[in-house]
């Protein structure tokens, strides 16, 4: 019996051998065989840039000026023969220009074409191009077609209704023209072929492809294929006959996928081909990457780390190959600004530049990005290596972080400059980690003029060891009827508490971390003590939070959850849980308070655009004794840093209008800056549907003279930075939700945080 | 009396030894059910509605979804898989080389020191990580390892555990059958290999079962020694549960835990000998 | 055997070594503070109440483990071969899941809303908040108990078959009950390996801030807040000479401990 028991558990256990085995089998395939998967780690890792190493050869950056009238491009193409053929508009978005430039975007050459309104200009190999506007009604349905000598004709697309997008009947979403054929896509997510033959103006729409069952988004030529980026990836179809093409899958690897399946899902990566047919090359935020057809690698020809293309708020519009010296990229900053850039091979200059500046930080960050790359335009010769903590693509918390932050600052491994949002300043600089950087300041400050209530804030006896870029803060926005509200959190709550009055609901229907984040950001300040926490104080926030959360009766599945609202969860542009989207509310009548984040310039012309149409004003969230702000982005240098001038120049050049002229998010402490930001707003209009329907809007306006001194003044009223502790701030809002949410009562809630916060001062 | 006070006991047994037991069943079910299922059964907990978190025995409706899944769209999960085999089978290595002849040698020489050192070894495995990880950092920085799998290898090859373990086998072997050994003329490593590895097999193969364990869990090692994301270890991928991932991640769990399991099931025999090698034979 | 001490020296005596010269350290520059830090840690409530948390596991944990690992040791040895193989390998099951997977298993088991409220919900007993109160200190010594019952039952197991049937029958004859048997006989003549015991549980005790930490993080209920915990946060704020400071107190602690248990059960 026994025996037969043992040999039962040998064969289970074989089994269990044999499945595990089979499991792991294609796993080991992987990172051998598939090379689309060493593009991958590639890609997660970064490229590691040794400035020891000798090698020579870089491809250097050059930015192009733009043809002279065109301020926003509808498409462009580099020609068989080597030129390069732009359409787009002039700055009013008037007048319709083709620019052509016969030496790699170096001089254009521009002739003005008939009006129109077109959304896209899908440019063929021999210059040739096709014009095409929104296709959303019958009257906007005529491509204009544009022939490589310059003479024009009308065609008239046959597009078929498609249901389920409201009131409009149909789109287009991308074209692509190559070989004489013209291609759209549009609503129905599927190829057609524009007959473009014959006399007739109309062209009679015929399903491209049955090969492609999938969602296709965008499409672009290649190589005399057609590239289309469907919701399983991308596809490529000969243009003849539809068919599809043998499968790169390095190539399809490379190219990506679409991340959201939505509609207007873009191509992310520009490829284009090159020299012989087989050949592929193509741009992204990693650089410049060259691919031969059927060959199992992807060669990186330029580090994107070290040209203007790695902010990730770049989209690419076209990669011009040259030769394998020469390219030039078109691209669209994060200001939404045209940009063409020159990348031309320079085999003398060293492969890495020489010398190497290492910045930390806890979490990305756009606006870390955009310094970064303006550094580095000024300093060709250095390579800002940035050195992310969390990266957000694995479970390391910010605890894992900092632990090693802290060994390898202690094993004189540490970056030269840390941005020291979220991570421990102040022990920092108690145990002398950091180094005094007033002086830079108070030049800045000489020069160009900073908020200095916000950069000076944490200075102690002249020294100076942080010092924020951009800063924002919580307030609070309200309709004209219900008069100004301001106050203790007791008081303003209480002032919100009696506009109740079973006429519809009061506040934006906000989560109830919105609303602590805001208390947070206005409040942490005032139940800060020397020895811990004042429990009174940090109740009065708690039950203000909650008086306005209950308010309107809301489930919490009905509200709005911002993702990324707080400082240290903020990633890139999507700002949500600002002010001005719950003020909004108030033009359709669904609010009539709203309680956010002031997050920059844009929010205020917003804000005052809403006021606008709806009158209304605006202010601190319990702003009386503490005029708190939220520093963003707090610069330290490294006592210990490598090559300390250079990380001084990199601080120095953070603090000027250009170091932040690529920054959009948040205030800046450059008063130059700021200016240029509240004249430099872009008007536009924004609207939304209503309670009962009907559609509301208002316009934004750069801000007047007058607007933007009262702004001025508002910042430089800001006298109290929030309780800037990452600890703190987690518990305040971990603890809170539970009370908000009503797990947890208000006195369990008080002193499990006050507990928990004495016990971390008291260490 | 005796019948009853059996029954009891087994009954005793029996039900303990479900309730330890039943994790890895909830593993194993919940790796089989799909993110609807899940996310009803755990909704509470997810979302934080009212209500409880509940289970059923069996899935209601088996899928192999979440397995497929990660055998096949999950490419990090299995390098991560062999980062940890290269690791352990590492440290293994290591410590049959070097950790092995260690025990013996504190076991069975008078070495000067010996009793302190051995103090030491029982001082430091008890000592938290983050004790010593700077200093072990600096070292590591020192003799160029940090970065490379060898960061984490290095140190578990000498771990103190195992040397302890062995150490206190070793010690079971009685004095007497080394003594005719030598009487008959076997070299010190003669004995060692002779007599030494065999009568302590059990206790050495309990001591990597153990190890092995180790390895699977190891957190904070790798995540201080190791930058490099490609060379992290299995125990460093953990999905957070969320709503669509709840199966998921039940699965990666459970299949991370398949190999410790695997091992231990071959291991048992010589967990059992564990530290007994003769102990009280004389 | 002189590659492995070497190795053993290099890897966990000079880092240790280390870590005693920095408590004599100042944290900022390398100026010698004598037992500066010492005082400070000693005069630190959060150290205090993180000792006494520690030393209230350790005691409670310890004993209850060997005392349950034992019963459940005796009771199953009067079974056969197989069904002992059975229940041996239930009891051992949780030792072989990674701290990782535990984790997960703990956030589901003790959350408000979890499985274990849901079950007292069943019963009709109210829910408790398992990882915010009190309760949490029960739900560390659980955990503790769980994933260590079966290993040390085991080496209770074969602690017991180490003792010759002979010198049993021997007592027999004499006419000693079985408990008498047990305390006078078995326990005495497996003394050294009640040491190899009470180590390992203790070792194993101080794994268990592991599954602490990942479930509850740096600043958990009070009553689970552990030297482990500390010390880890003092990292964080790069307190490097407290915690070396603390560090030491805390093996000096085990090494006493150890110590006295060696030269009491140890057999030279």
């Amino acid at each position: 019996m026994e025996r037969i028991m043992r040999k039962f558990k040998r064969i289970v256990s074989g089994l269990c051998m044999l499945l595990l085995s089979a499991l792991m089998l294609p796993g080991c395939g992987g990172p051998e065989g598939s090379e689309g998967e060493s593009y991958g780690t590639q890609r997660a890792e970064g490229t590691d840039i040794n400035p020891q190493g000798g090698a020579k050869g870089r491809f250097l950056e050059t930015e192009l000026a733009m043809p002279e009238h065109i301020s926003q491009v509808l498409g462009v193409r580099k020609c068989e023969d080597g030129s390069i053929v732009l359409f787009g508009y002039d700055e009013n978005q008037i007048t319709l220009y083709r620019a052509i430039s016969e030496n790699q975007g170096q001089d254009w050459v521009e002739t003005s074409l008939e009006f129109g309104v077109y959304r896209l200009a899908a440019v063929g190999e021999d210059g040739s191009a096709a014009l095409l506007g929104y296709g959303m009604s019958e009257d906007d349905r005529d491509v204009f077609l544009v022939d490589p000598e310059g003479k024009t004709s009308y065609v008239h697309l046959n597009m078929s209704e498609v249901s389920g997008y409201g009131e409009m009947s149909n789109q287009i979403l991308s074209a692509a023209y190559t070989a004489g054929k013209l291609f759209v896509v549009d609503l129905s997510q599927k190829i057609y072929e524009v007959d473009l033959t014959g006399s007739t103006t109309v062209g009679s729409m015929r399903e491209f492809t049955k090969a492609i069952a999938e969602d296709v988004h965008d499409i672009l030529p290649l190589n005399g294929r057609l590239a289309a980026l469907t919701s399983n990836g991308v596809r490529f179809l000969n243009t003849d006959d539809g068919t599809l093409c043998e499968e790169d899958e390095v190539l399809t690897q490379a190219l990506g996928v679409v991340e959201n399946n939505t509609d207007s899902a873009q191509f992310s990566v520009i490829p284009t081909a090159g020299g012989s047919g087989d050949e592929i090359y193509f741009a992204n935020h990693d650089g410049i990457f060259y691919h031969r057809n059927g060959a199992s690698t992807v060669e990186q020809l330029a580090n994107g780390e070290l040209l203007s293309i790695g902010d990730a708020s770049v989209t690419f519009r076209e990669l011009s190959w040259f030769d394998d010296e020469h390219f030039v990229i078109f691209a669209n900053d994060s200001l939404g600004n045209e940009r063409c850039y020159r990348y031309v091979f320079d085999a003398e200059a060293s492969a890495v530049p020489e010398k190497q500046l290492t910045v930390y930080a806890l979490e990305d960050s756009t606006v870390l990005q955009q310094l970064v790359g303006a550094f580095q335009k000024s300093h060709p010769d250095v390579f800002v290596k940035k050195n992310i903590g969390m990266t957000g693509d694995d479970s390391v918390t910010a605890e894992d972080a900092i632990k090693t932050l802290n060994t390898e600052i202690m094993a004189g491994n540490g970056p030269d400059v840390l941005v020291l949002d979220g991570l421990p300043a102040d022990s920092y600089i108690e145990k002398g980690i950091l180094a005094d950087i007033g002086d830079y300041v108070t030049a800045a400050d000489e020069a160009e003029g900073l908020f200095t209530n916000i950069t000076d804030a944490y200075r102690k006896d002249g020294a100076l060891y942080q010092v924020p870029l951009r800063f924002f803060f919580a307030g609070l926005e309200w309709d004209e009827e219900v008069g100004p509200i301001a106050g203790t959190p007791a008081q303003t709550a209480a002032r919100i508490e009696s506009l109740k009055d079973g006429n519809g609901p009061v506040l934006t229907p906000v989560s109830a971390e919105v609303f602590l984040y805001a208390f947070y950001d206005a409040c942490s300040a005032s139940f800060r003590t020397e020895s811990g926490i004042d429990e009174p104080a940090l109740g009065e926030s708690l039950k203000a939070a909650k008086t306005l959360y209950d308010l309107d009766g809301y489930e919490e599945s009905e509200r709005f959850s911002y993702g990324g609202f707080g400082p240290f969860m903020y990633q890139g542009q999507n700002i949500y849980g600002t002010i001005s989207q719950g003020s909004m509310g108030r033009i359709s009548g669904q609010a009539k308070v709203s309680v956010g984040t002031y997050s920059g310039v844009d929010e205020v012309c917003n804000l005052y655009g809403i006021e606008n149409s709806r009158a209304g004003s605006f202010g601190l969230l319990c702003g009386e004794e503490n005029r708190a702000f939220v520093p963003f982005l707090s610069l330290g240098l490294a006592s210990q840093a490598k090559d300390s001038e250079l990380a001084q120049s990199f601080i120095q050049m953070a603090l000027t209008a250009e170091g932040q002229s690529q920054m959009t998010v948040h205030f800046s402490v450059n008063r130059k800056a700021y200016e240029n930001e509240c004249r430099n707003v872009k008007p536009y209009s924004i609207s939304t549907s209503g309670a009962d329907g009907e559609s509301c809007g208002y316009e934004v306006k750069p801000l007047s003279e007058e607007q933007m001194q009262e702004l001025t003044a508002m910042l430089e009223s800001l006298n109290t930075p929030m309780w800037s502790d990452r600890v703190v701030q987690e518990l305040f809002i971990g603890e809170g939700v539970k009370y908000l949410q009503g797990q947890q009562s208000f006195e369990d809630t008080v002193s499990a945080i006050a507990k928990k916060v004495q016990l971390y001062v008291s260490e | 009396m005796r019948k009853a006070v059996k029954l009891f006991s087994a009954a005793l047994l029996t039900v303990s030894g479900l309730l330890t037991a039943a994790p890895l069943f909830f593993l194993f079910c919940g790796s089989l059910m799909g993110s609807g299922e899940l996310g009803t059964y755990l909704g509470p907990y997810i979302y934080h509605t009212d209500g409880y978190a509940m289970w059923r025995l069996f899935p209601l409706y088996p899928t192999l979804r979440n397995l497929i899944r990660l055998v096949l769209d999950s490419p990090e999960f299995f390098h991560m898989f062999w980062n940890t085999m290269a690791v352990t089978l590492g440290i293994l290595a290591g410590q049959f080389l070097f950790g092995l002849p260690a025990a013996w040698g504190l076991a069975r020489y008078p070495v000067f020191g010996r009793r302190l050192f051995y103090m030491l070894c029982i001082l430091l495995m008890m000592l938290p990580f983050q004790v010593t990880m700077l200093s072990a950092y600096l070292v590591l920085n020192r003799l160029g390892l940090l970065d490379t799998l060898w960061a984490v290898i290095a140190p578990g090859a000498f771990s103190t555990f195992s040397v302890f373990l062995m150490y206190r086998f070793f010690c079971g072997i009685p004095e007497e059958i080394l003594e005719s050994a030598r009487i008959d003329g076997a070299g010190e490593f003669q004995i060692f290999v002779r007599i030494g590895f065999p009568l302590g097999a059990s206790g050495i193969l309990s001591a990597f079962v153990l190890q092995f364990l180790e390895c699977f869990g190891m957190i904070e090692q790798p995540l201080v020694f190791i930058k490099k994301k490609s060379l992290w270890p299995l125990s460093l991928y953990l999905p957070e549960i969320e709503a669509q991932q709840a199966g998921f991640a039940l699965c990666c769990s459970f299949v991370a835990l398949l190999p410790p399991l695997l091992v231990f099931g071959m291991g048992q025999k010589y967990l059992e000998a564990g530290i007994t090698a003769g102990a009280i034979r004389e | 055997m002189l590659p492995g001490l070497l190795g053993i020296a290099v890897f966990y005596l000079i880092p240790f070594g280390d870590v005693v010269r920095r408590s004599f350290l100042q944290m900022s520059g390398e100026a010698f503070c004598g037992m500066d830090n010492y005082r400070t840690v000693f005069s630190n409530a959060a150290f205090r109440l993180a000792a006494k948390n520690t030393a209230r596991f350790v005691l409670v944990c310890l004993p209850l483990l060997l005392v349950l690992s034992l019963l459940l040791a005796l009771l199953a040895s009067r079974f056969s071969v197989r069904l002992l193989t059975v229940f041996k390998s239930a009891f051992l099951l949780p030792m072989a899941i990674p701290a990782a997977s535990v984790v997960l298993l703990w956030r589901l088991l003790f959350d408000v809303n979890g499985f274990v409220n849901g079950a007292l919900h069943g019963m009709g007993i109210s829910s408790v908040d398992w990882m915010n109160t009190g309760a949490a200190f029960a739900v560390l010594v659980f955990s503790y108990i769980w994933k260590n019952l079966g290993y040390t039952m085991i080496l209770w197991l074969a602690g017991l078959a180490s003792v010759p049937k002979e010198v049993y029958e021997a007592a027999a004859i004499d006419g000693a009950k079985s408990a008498a048997r047990f305390f006078k006989i078995t326990l005495p003549l497996i003394r050294p390996m009640i040491f190899t015991i009470v180590v390992i549980s203790l070792l194993n005790s101080f794994k268990v801030f592991r599954e602490a930490y990942l479930v509850s993080g740096n600043y958990p209920q009070e009553s689970i807040y552990l030297l482990q915990h500390l010390f880890n946060n003092w990292f964080l704020d790069l307190s490097v000479d407290k915690m070396a400071a603390g560090s030491v107190v805390l093996a000096l602690v085990i090494g006493l401990f150890v110590g006295i248990l060696a030269r009491c059960w140890e057999e030279r």
